[in-house]
């Protein structure tokens, strides 16, 4: 009994505890980040990505200069959500989650949307 | 001994429910800084959009009742000012129905009952369009009125503008909306009537019975000779010119030397008539400032959550912004947004070919103007045809106008030509996908353009100069 009540073995069992403490947290940080931001990760991106599609879409139309202004505005408003996932993912990442479960995320947003087709600007957003 | 579970029990209810209050207390307070956080996200995407935009509050102009709006309000409502002495500005154009009249096409000459009941009694066909709300159209950003802009300025600083009478237009209106003002009362299914019509015998002496005299002759060599005759003939009637005037002529002769003291009877025109109606529409329908534009001004909880969701799809991914510019949202041009041009006149199918009409230009076929949304939510029907009843249906016939194109008429002609469908914007072609809560955040949005003029008492008044009865 007097093994258990050392101080020797009161800072170790602290030090023990401490640690499985930290290695649990670390390995929940990545879920917790999830929990938190997936879903406004999911919307934004998917947001982002059609943005890029209409901006592209829209490059080539005949326009009368007016309505170009109009539209040029209106396309930046929408590409405004890559800046939002843009912070997102920086906040997935800084709860370490890991790029490849990043694109992967990325990945089945889109295919869970039968109109964004992940042509060349959409690609550039998965890297 | 036998209450020991019992007292550890207790014990333990009595340390976990502050646990559990503060717990809940905890997750009450977590989930309203979210609330608040997402909040101050959608003002701070807001303010990006008005700086992208910038966006100012409408500008209003403050007037007193000066003479000349008390003879536009006269004017604006006494039907004697119409052929056959039964149809005013206000016939189609009521405050109770948003400043329409709440029928998908509108009824002038031989309508009885007034707003949605309005019905055709004899006569005319029914006016192949809706009529256009009245609100804030001396904001300088009004360059057309009419679904075709058949009344336009050409030039602002010059103040020279289209009109039915071309070249022929007298000089002196002030503004494109006093052109528009006197335009109804030249068109024979609005105000002006037909040649030999009398007025009904049910209206009191001494406008009962009397023969149209505004209209000469079955035809004129040209729209402008037919409008100045009109006016010639109208203001005859206002001022008693031919012969002694009557008391109700007298008290327009009145009112016309009171509103312009500097000219004669004999000076006055169609231009003085036109002026002071528009200046009455200027100080009557100038809505004061909407919630929306106190948000502009500063004020963030001017609009709800749902309206800045719905400010942020307006003028970003659902692209309204890009037609419904502006501080009266609409860029004042002409779009084709699919809607059917067939219309039913006498029986028969014709096309209402929108912009075409006025220009003859052929990229102006099956195109209207764009309505401005100030007050969009108080409109019973919506597009120039009124075949929308809900800002809900509108706004998903601009998500897919090509949606019933290949329905058929009743004649079995196709919903939609080849021309028409061609002709659709390619703004709306290239697909848009808004969810019903996307619908209802727009709704919201657009519910923080509506504001009230001013007090009712101060715009309707209560007779007008001819003894007449009008709708209000």
């Amino acid at each position: 009994m007097t093994f258990f009540k050392s101080r020797g073995f009161q800072l170790g069992a602290a030090a023990l505890f401490g640690a499985t403490f930290l290695l649990a947290a670390n390995l929940c940080l990545p879920l917790l980040g999830r929990a938190i931001y997936e879903h406004d990760f999911r919307t934004a991106y998917v947001d982002c990505a059609f943005a890029e599609q209409h901006t592209a879409r829209f490059k080539g139309m005949e326009l009368k200069p007016s309505l170009r202004v109009q539209l040029e505005r209106a396309l930046e408003v929408e590409r405004l959500r890559c800046l939002d996932y843009a912070a997102l993912n920086f906040r997935l990442r800084s709860f370490h989650v890991s790029g490849t479960t990043i694109s992967l995320i990325q990945l089945d947003a889109i295919a869970r949307e039968p109109e964004l087709r992940c042509d060349a600007h959409c690609l550039t957003l998965l890297q | 001994m036998a209450n020991e579970p019992a007292i550890l029990l207790n014990r333990l209810v009595l340390w976990l429910l502050p646990v559990v209050f503060v717990g809940a207390a905890g997750v009450a307070a977590l989930s309203a800084a979210r609330a608040a956080q997402a909040e101050s996200k959608l003002d701070a995407r807001l303010q990006q959009i008005i700086a992208i935009y910038n966006l100012r509050p409408l500008q209003i102009r403050q007037y007193s009742a000066d003479p000349e709006m008390r003879l536009g309000q006269a004017l604006f409502f006494d039907p004697v000012v119409s052929g056959n002495r039964d149809v005013s500005c206000s016939s189609c154009h009521l405050l109770s129905y948003g400043l329409t009249d709440g029928l998908p096409r509108s009824i002038g000459v031989g309508g009885v009952g007034f707003g949605p009941g309005r019905h055709l009694s004899h006569g005319l066909s029914i006016h192949p369009r809706r009529s256009l709300d009245l609100w804030n159209r001396d904001n300088n950003a009004v360059s057309s009125f009419f679904w075709d802009g058949h009344v336009e300025v050409l030039d602002s600083r010059k103040r020279i503008f289209r009109s039915p009478m071309g070249t022929a237009l007298p000089l002196g209106f002030q503004n494109a909306m006093a052109v528009q003002s006197v335009v109804p009362l030249t068109v024979p299914d609005e105000m002006l009537g037909t040649y030999r019509s009398y007025s009904s015998p049910a209206l009191p002496e001494p406008h009962r019975n009397q023969i149209n005299d505004l209209v000469t002759q079955h035809s004129y060599p040209s729209i402008a000779s037919m409008m100045q005759s009109v006016y010639q003939r109208l203001l005859k009637r206002l001022l008693g010119l031919d012969a002694k005037p009557y008391p109700w002529q007298n008290k327009y002769r009145q009112m016309f030397a009171e509103a312009y003291p500097q000219k004669r009877m004999s000076q006055i025109s169609i231009v003085d008539i036109g002026n002071a109606i528009a200046h009455f529409e200027e100080m009557g329908f100038a809505a004061n400032a909407a919630p929306w534009d106190d948000y502009l001004g500063g004020d963030t909880s001017a609009i709800s959550r749902e309206a800045k969701e719905g400010a942020i799809l307006f003028y970003g991914r659902a692209r309204c912004a890009v037609c419904h510019a502006g501080p009266m949202f609409s860029d004042f041009q002409y779009h084709s947004v699919g809607i059917f041009s067939k219309i039913t006149v006498n029986g028969k199918l014709v096309n209402d070919y929108g912009r075409w009409m006025v220009t003859g230009n052929e990229r102006d076929r099956y195109r209207f103007r764009t309505p401005p949304l100030r007050n969009v939510t108080g409109r019973p029907l919506l597009f120039h045809d009124g075949s929308s009843s809900s800002l809900a249906q509108a706004i998903l016939r601009h998500v897919n106008p090509l949606a019933r194109a290949g329905g058929y008429m009743p004649d079995g002609s196709f919903a939609m030509d080849r021309g028409q469908i061609e002709s659709v914007s390619p703004l709306l072609t290239e697909k848009l996908a808004l969810t019903d809560d996307d619908v209802e955040a727009l709704i919201a949005f657009l519910g923080t353009l509506a504001s009230q003029s001013r007090d009712k008492s101060q715009i309707i008044p209560q007779r007008v100069p001819s003894g007449l009865s009008f709708i209000r």
